[in-house]
């Protein structure tokens, strides 16, 4: 599947091409997905809330303005979809993320060593609220600029960047054992 | 450890290798394949719905046509009536279509100019 742009993309959407939803799945499935496991902190959950979010994307894309930035439009939709199902399954509980298994090469040491990471990020990524777990992911993980973060979360750049801020320092101090490891 | 600084704009690549590595997504042509379907899944049932929107239209369309004539043969035959009776009552009763030129003055207006209707009556 050759890589499309956004313009091209939207307009293939808008034409009611059941293959281009494919590909919008394809392309910008992944970050949807880790976008929502930071809201729900389940994959299931967090899968359902994508195929809500992108469903709902697809139906109104003729209402999606092409002189703003299509990214953003997007993962916004998926987060409002996210921030839905949370609020409907609110008092469930989740499932750590993550949860992928191991890689078969690593010795036991090192699976115990991941297994530890992991738990202790669950628990650190907790401790920030939400805007800023999204934030500091979107930002420092997805290559998102402050101002598309901004679009998304619909609060000003100033905020998003202190949002950056705040969770990136409170995740150094969590993480600082792993983080001397890791270099 | 590379020290970093949290206030830098630039994105924090030890960070942001963790979170990513964290929230890393494996099988992702399973789930594009699953979408498809609920796609899919989603179209059929927007035809349903429309096929059932047209039904309930047709449904509605003889005897809503009906009452469309009915009302439309109504106001003609009112309106008809209106204008062979009551053409010149209607159009006085309207009165005229602008504000009295003292209204819109820009001036406060002499009270003479104002009260000589009544005076003449009287």
């Amino acid at each position: 599947m050759s890589p499309v742009s956004d313009a091209e993309l939207i307009s293939q959407l808008v034409a009611g091409d059941e293959e281009a939803f494919g590909r919008l799945v394809a392309e910008h499935g992944p970050a949807a997905r880790r976008l929502a496991r930071l809201v729900l902190r389940d994959p299931n959950d967090a899968d359902d809330a994508v195929q809500d979010g992108l469903l709902a994307a697809w139906r109104s894309i003729a209402r999606f303005d092409p002189r703003r930035p299509f990214r953003p439009w997007l993962m916004r939709i998926v987060l409002n979809a996210a921030r839905d199902l949370r609020r409907r399954r609110l008092v469930r509980e989740t499932l750590p993320l993550g949860g992928h298994e191991a890689s078969r090469d690593a010795t036991p040491d090192r699976q115990a060593g991941r297994a530890l990471l992991r738990a202790r990020l669950t628990e650190a990524l907790a401790t920030l609220p939400e805007r800023a777990r999204v934030a500091v992911t979107l930002f420092d993980a997805e290559g998102y600029s402050h101002g598309e973060i901004a679009e998304l979360l619909d609060v000003p750049e100033g905020t998003v960047r202190s949002d950056v801020f705040h969770a990136r320092r409170n995740l150094r101090v969590l993480l600082a054992p792993f983080l001397e490891e890791v270099g | 450890m590379t020290v970093h600084d949290p206030f830098d704009h630039r994105p924090d690549a030890t960070i942001g290798g963790l979170l990513r590595d964290h929230l890393r997504v494996d099988d992702h042509e399973a789930f594009v394949v699953r979408m498809k379907a609920a796609a899919r899944r989603g179209l059929r049932g927007a035809r349903t719905a429309s096929v059932r929107e047209w039904d309930l239209l047709a449904g509605w369309f003889r005897p809503g046509m009906a009452a469309a004539v009915a009302i439309l043969l109504g106001a003609l035959l009112g309106v008809g009536r209106g204008e062979r009776h009551s053409g010149v009552q209607f159009a006085e009763a309207l009165g005229p279509t602008e504000a009295p030129a003292e209204f819109l003055a820009a001036e406060v207006p002499d009270p003479q100019v104002l009260l000589s209707p009544l005076l003449e009556e009287q």
